[in-house]
């Protein structure tokens, strides 16, 4: 039997077009062109998947090498047995085009089956799988549109056929199974041909009960109802007063449970739960009930409220006596939770239930839309286990599945014209027929035995690494890829920016565009960046990420560029920041900035570029976008004669460019641009440009009495208020106070930004007796120093104020200052008095070692450099660690210490 | 009109109450005190925690749970102007004026504030006293200010509630005084009383002495009221040990027994003092909190020189009547204004005699429609029919009403549901009212012109110490023969003349 390869008209497209899911990636050249390129014949062996049955060595192997399949451990947690008996009857009836070869091929017809229904008992039984019985599945009607929406939006469309994958899954797994196997890709595919989606496990269920969803219609296309243990349940992802309200309530979301209890909340916090369905009693009497809940809750019973347990109050426990009959009895439970803990349970007591407990899942019913796998019980059978495993290597399954060995073919170099072997028509004993012309045949071997090796290009790699992990149904490189005129317009995205607000990025140029831990971040974990492409960017097991990286980053630096790096200047900074806001060329119209949204369309944060980007790249596209990227909406700003902005750094195009750079170096932590409207949340606190925010909070490694500081400058600190010093600081985002602000509060906070600096423990000043004593780490109090609360300066940032003894009090300064890294802070200490206490000092740093950076300046172990001016500051040894320390013996003293971090 | 659903469940889950009753009950609240709500600009949310009037004509200050203090301007105008006077205190839940400071009371700390160049904003915040500590637990509240005519800060420290992740700390359900820092700005904690709960209102009365309120919960069988003298015990555990220390003016009272009555445990700790009001849990809120004496003379109402209680669940205020008998304080606990939009957390007199009430429910949750605000109660001028006071005789109760009454409604024994009963002391979170006993009317004398009931009291339950007297009085009618409009009071007694 001659194998074809040309299967349908999709075959003729290009080759890049085609998906690498939907068959077997041979160039359709194959089959008619006896002229054959060496990258066909290439392919052509990868596809084969010829080493792993031939031994070759080197470099060659690996250039001709095929992807692994995926593994089949476990593949019981894939598919259901009918199912794969079908399958390793005949890959290519099941799905035409796959790259699994016909390994039962060889045997007579009539045995193939049987073969295959020992192989399946042979695959189950090293599962351990026992009896298999197959449930009928509730689910949500909703979830359908659900599912359907994200199959044609996140990106499995782009290389699945919703009907044929749909009608494939349907037989060949459940909604269980396929929510496990759509969360868990990499657990089969290591390859990454299936790479993995992100997503939640709600979204993975609605995809799957979409994709089976044949299994709940009957012969007739309609929807198929049954009972089902357990009761449904609503959820309201809001508060309410009562549980009247929440039953005038629109739900969103909902599912089946055998529990009554507040499990299945979708928060932990301000929510309704809405239980319906009926229960069972098996005697006839009066049954007992208790509700217990915290907040609110309501129990129907044969639609009459029974207990009534409403009202916003800790956990409080209800009881009703109720007659009822022996059999079915409807039942309804609402409960809510506004602020706080939640609780939830129902006990039964009564005839037959002598002590009081929760309903059992078969005392529980409710009618719900079903899903039935039309599976028989599979019971493994121990003959067809033994039979099927002796099957699994004379087949040589083992060549390409786990557990692998090597079947002992001819190695390349033994091989003659003389005996196509696999490659003709006929199979030979126990092996697969490729059936490939004599073209083919001959052209195979020419290349496997060719002397002379010829190394591919680096561009020829990454096309390769790309085309294997199926970058390209998605993604265009250098003109190739992209999704055919069907696919492209199941991308969606924002209107507002083209097609660069819904299709994935370009990949041409991507090795020199983006930075190169970015890329290999990228591929390995699925980062997406524009929220507003529905499509999720996949991720992608090791080592497959790293190569497909590597590639990229390797043709696209062939030859090198010239590096370019952008110098700081606080006038440049202080340009870009301009530049970007809304007295410049207004960048915030359309790009969000550190997440806060721009004016108008939502393209790429800006604040994420610079960590992104590579600067040789950004200045490149800056100057003339159009040719980085063929027809984006980015405008450009600066003219070959002509300056928008002729003031600023002399009009100059590459410095103002750079301006921008320098600016959005500092990241999240820049300081907004001009314009920015902010997104105020309830809970995330945002500084105003104007003034510091402080907000009072409870913190974690600190005390319970702290005030945080924000400043418009994007850098925040802590002071504890309890042990008198300066505990934290931290760039970017302040803090949110949801712990402190929301419900009952009290919950311990944490900075919300970036580069969390720890001071050292202990008040920063201190009474010793010889300057190189252990620091005094006593309760203030008992050092006898005490809090005298804050002032605030002309800026209204707080200016700390503590008490001593002997009269002294000291005020601290705290005052960001921005610099080429970014913002640090400047604390500056003032010290009054009539005298100064004997041995009055200020310890600013300690650490295993202290590098000496210049006069008064040093870097300590862990990074942090500090410059002290107004006195002298000096290392001081003390229990092994080096300590800056500073003498204070003159009222009026002031210290000012530059904290870089 | 929005009625409460709360309410149509009390309606609907009450047969023998009519709806169109208790609809005409809200209404005619109305009719006597408006509520007229303060609009705050958008970005301003006042969870209001501490509230004070002045100086200067409409002018309010507000500190709210959030941690900020706003100056409002022309408050009672449809366009107040809000000023932010600070950002950054933990949850000042009081303030108070006092020499050109406005003082506040932190969770940690008193600290007073003072804007400096006139712009509305503070310009230095103070710490005047943090003598006491904070383990982290959100319960831990700290109330007040209150300045009594020594110059002491009276400041209530709840007690915490869950986890203290910094460790447990001293003088946690304690009255407090500090000392006043006139001299240098520092002052120095006295730890004044201890066995406190969740004590939310604490005031100083016009004639010098202290009152609290606590909340019901473990320890505290309901919300009460209590005069508060150095030494004394309330009979909440978890601080006890405090008083060990040197600065304690509370001896230790030993082990407290848990399960007994309030009176039964003063037999064996003769400092445990007992509520001058209690508070029987629903009937009069669940969660007393500010309290205000009505010193409008008049300019309120009829009731003046009476206390205002604040409710922040049933988003109400409750009137006390207080008399001071064998030198021991008790009172009388009436229904006077519901149904306010939100939980009602602070009172204060604002100009023109309105009473400001600040709200939040935050956390808790309250009656009304609202999560926070700051409103105010006006008088309307027309006299509520109301019982304006009860007063302990020698076998019985006097009770007086602000208008003439039927006299022969007042004389007819029938008329008067009479209860008798008290709280246990224990570990449980509230007593149900314990100690039932039957109390009849004997004889109801009324005076001549109508305005007052002399009861006396008879049956196992009459004039029992500690206990609560509660009158159900639908069927009194005024002379124009209208009921009162809220019909019930709920007296203690603590001495009999």
């Amino acid at each position: 039997m001659r194998r074809c390869l040309c299967l349908s008209l999709l075959w003729l497209l290009p080759w890049v077009l085609l998906t690498p899911f939907t068959g077997v990636h041979v160039s359709p050249l194959f089959a008619q062109d006896s002229d054959l390129s060496r990258d066909d014949l290439i392919r052509t062996v990868r596809d084969a998947a010829c080493m792993k049955c031939h031994q070759g060595s080197g470099v060659r192997a690996t250039e001709f090498a095929a992807v692994d399949p995926p593994l089949i451990l476990r593949a019981s947690d894939r598919f259901r047995p009918e199912w794969l008996v079908r399958w390793l009857t005949n890959p290519e009836a099941v799905e035409p085009g796959t790259r699994m070869p016909h390994a039962l091929g060889s045997l007579p017809e009539e045995e193939r089956e049987e073969t295959a229904r020992d192989l399946v008992h042979f695959l189950f039984a090293r599962d351990r799988i026992n009896d298999l019985e197959w449930l009928p599945e509730p689910f949500e009607e909703s979830v359908l549109e659900k599912g359907e929406e994200l199959f044609f939006s996140i990106g499995c469309a782009a290389c699945h056929d919703g009907d044929q994958i749909s009608s494939q899954m349907t037989d060949r797994t459940t909604i269980p199974m396929l929510t496990t196997e759509l969360q868990n890709a990499h657990r089969w595919h290591p390859s990454g041909r299936m790479p993995q989606i992100p997503m939640d496990e709600e979204e993975a269920r609605a995809l799957a009960t979409w994709l089976v969803r044949g299994q709940s219609l009957d012969g007739d296309g309609n929807p198929v109802v049954d009972e089902v243990q357990g009761l449904r349940y609503e959820l309201h992802h809001r508060s309410f007063h009562s549980c009247d309200q929440l039953l005038e309530a629109e739900p969103s979301g909902g599912g089946h449970t055998t529990v009554i209890s507040n499990a299945v909340r979708p928060k932990d916090t301000d929510f309704g739960i809405r239980f319906v369905g009926s229960f069972e009693v098996k005697n006839s009497g009066a049954y007992t009930f208790a509700l217990s809940s915290d907040d609110g809750s309501v129990l129907w019973i044969d639609g009459e409220k029974r207990i009534d347990n409403d009202g916003s109050h800790g956990t409080v426990t209800k009881r009703a006596t109720v007659q009822l009959e022996a059999g079915w009895h409807p039942i309804q439970v609402c409960f809510w939770q506004g602020a706080g803990p939640s609780h939830l349970d129902l006990t039964i007591e009564g005839p037959g239930i002598p002590q009081a407990r929760p309903f059992k899942a078969e005392e529980l019913r409710t009618r719900s839309r079903v899903a039935v796998p039309a599976e028989p019980l599979f019971r493994p059978d121990p003959a067809r286990i033994i039979r099927g495993g002796s099957a699994y290597n004379t087949h040589g399954c083992n060549a390409c599945h786990e557990p692998k060995a090597l079947p002992k073919r001819l190695s390349w170099s033994e091989m003659t014209s003389g005996n196509p072997g696999c490659m003709g028509e006929e199979a030979p004993k126990g092996g697969v027929a490729y059936g490939f012309s004599p073209e083919i045949q001959s052209g195979i071997l020419r290349l496997l035995t060719e002397t002379e090796f010829v190394a591919p290009e680096p561009e020829q790699d990454a096309h390769w690494a790309i085309n294997d992990a199926g970058c390209l149904p998605c993604h265009v490189r250098d003109g190739a890829g992209g999704p055919n005129a069907e696919i492209n317009r199941l991308f969606r995205g924002t209107a507002e920016l083209g097609d660069e607000g819904r299709l994935p990025p370009l990949l041409t140029g991507i090795g020199n565009k983006l930075r190169p831990e970015v890329i290999h971040e990228t591929v390995a974990e699925g980062l997406k960046i524009r929220p507003y492409v529905l499509t999720r960017m996949p991720a992608y097991p090791q080592p497959v990420a790293g190569h497909v990286s590597d590639m990229l980053i390797a043709a696209d630096n062939e030859p090198p560029a010239p590096p370019h790096t952008p110098e700081f200047s606080l006038e440049a900074r202080s340009a870009g920041h301009q530049l970007v806001g809304t007295d410049g060329f207004r960048c915030i119209d359309c790009h969000v900035f550190a997440g806060q949204p721009s004016l108008g369309e939502p393209a790429y944060d800006l604040a994420i570029m610079a960590e992104r980007l590579q600067p040789r790249w950004f200045l490149d596209y800056m100057k003339d976008p159009q040719s980085k990227r063929p027809g984006t909406r980015m405008p450009t700003f600066w003219f070959p004669d002509f300056a928008l902005y002729p003031d600023l750094l002399g009009g100059d195009t590459d410095a103002q460019v750079d301006a921008i750079w320098t600016y959005l170096s500092a990241g999240s932590s820049a300081p907004f641009p001009k314009g920015l409207i902010v997104n105020r949340n309830d809970y995330d606190l945002i500084p105003a440009a104007e003034e510091p925010t402080l907000v009072g909070v409870f913190m974690t490694g600190l005390s319970a009495r702290v005030i945080a500081v924000g400043y418009p400058e994007r850098a925040s600190i802590a002071w504890d208020m309890e042990n008198l010093r300066l505990g934290k600081a931290w760039r970017g985002d302040f803090i949110n106070v949801q712990g402190t602000w929301a419900g009952r509060a009290g919950a311990l906070e944490n900075p919300a930004g970036d580069d969390v600096l720890n001071f050292p423990p202990g008040m920063a000043v201190g009474i010793v007796e010889t300057p190189n004593q252990t620091w005094p780490l006593d309760p203030v109090r008992d050092q006898g120093w005490r809090a005298r609360g804050y002032r605030r300066d002309e800026q209204r940032n707080p200016v700390f104020r503590i008490q001593g003894s002997e009269g002294v009090s000291v005020e601290e300064f705290i005052d960001p200052v921005i610099r080429e890294s970014g913002v640090h802070l400047q604390r500056r200490f003032k010290f009054s008095g009539e005298t100064m206490p004997l041995g009055l000092m200020l310890r600013l740093a300690i650490s295993d070692q202290m590098e000496e950076l210049g006069p008064r300046k040093w870097r300590t172990e862990e990074g942090v450099t500090l410059i002290v001016e107004g006195a002298a500051a000096e290392i001081y040894e003390v229990d092994g660690k080096k300590e800056i320390r500073v003498p204070i013996s003159a009222p009026g003293t002031v210290v000012e210490v530059e904290v870089q971090w | 009109m929005v009625i409460l659903p709360t309410l149509i469940l009390l309606i609907l889950s009450s047969p023998v109450l009519e709806p169109t009753f208790n609809e005409a009950v809200l209404n005619d609240e109305s009719k006597y005190y408006e509520v007229v709500d303060i609009p705050t600009p958008e970005g301003v949310l006042l969870e209001v925690g501490g509230l004070v009037a002045g100086p200067g004509e409409g002018v309010v200050y507000v500190s709210t749970r959030r941690g900020d203090i706003w100056k409002i301007e022309n408050t009672y105008s449809e366009t107040p102007k809000f000023t932010l006077f600070s950002d950054g205190l933990q949850e000042p839940l009081g303030l108070q004026w006092h020499n050109d400071w406005l003082y506040t009371v932190q969770r940690g700390e008193l600290s007073r504030l003072r804007d400096e160049d006139g712009d509305g904003r503070a310009d230095v915040v103070e710490t005047v006293c943090d003598d006491w500590s904070l383990s982290g637990n959100y319960h831990e509240y700290a109330f007040g200010p209150r300045i009594d005519k020594e110059g002491n800060f009276w400041i209530t420290l709840n007690k915490p509630f869950g986890a203290e992740p910094f460790g447990r700390q001293h003088w946690r359900g304690w009255a407090i005084k500090v000392e006043d820092p006139d001299q240098d700005g520092f002052g120095r904690m006295i730890p004044a009383a201890g066995g406190l709960r969740s004590p939310a209102g604490v005031e100083v009365a016009p004639w010098g002495d202290v009152f609290y309120t606590d909340n019901q919960g473990e320890w505290c069988g309901t919300n009460k009221l209590c005069h508060i003298e150095e030494g004394d015990y309330f009979g909440h555990v978890w601080g006890v040990e405090s008083a060990k220390l040197p600065i304690s003016r509370m001896k230790h009272p030993g082990e407290t027994p848990d399960g007994k009555t309030y009176v039964e445990v003063r037999e064996q700790i003769p400092f445990l003092k007992l509520p001058a009001v209690w508070f029987p849990y629903d009937k009069m809120g669940k969660s007393a909190a500010g309290m205000v004496w009505d010193t409008t003379e008049g300019g309120f109402g009829p009731f003046a020189n009476q206390l205002l209680v604040t409710d922040q669940h049933h988003a109400s205020v409750m009137r006390v009547d207080l008399e001071k008998v064998n030198g021991v304080w008790q009172g009388a606990a009436m229904r006077f204004r519901e149904n306010l939009d939100c939980g009602a957390l602070r009172a204060c007199w604002g100009d023109n005699d309105v009473l400001l009430v600040g709200q939040t429910n935050r956390g808790w949750g309250s009656r009304g429609k609202k999560s926070e605000g700051l409103a105010y109660l006006r008088w309307t001028g027309e006299t509520p029919p109301e019982i304006r006071t009860c007063r302990v005789i020698s076998d019985g109760y006097r009770l007086s009403f602000t208008v003439p009454m039927d006299r022969s409604t007042l004389e007819n024994p029938e008329n008067y549901d009479v209860d008798n009963y008290t709280y246990k002391l224990h570990s449980p979170y509230g007593s149900p009212e314990v100690d039932h006993k039957e109390v009849r009317v004997a004889s109801a004398v009324a005076s001549e012109d109508g305005f007052s009931v002399e009861l006396k009291l008879e049956g196992p339950g009459a004039m029992r110490i500690g206990y609560v007297t509660e009158f159900i009085v639908p069927n009194l009618r005024t002379a124009e023969g209208q009921p009162l409009l809220h019909p019930e009071v709920y007296a203690t007694l603590n001495e009999r003349p």
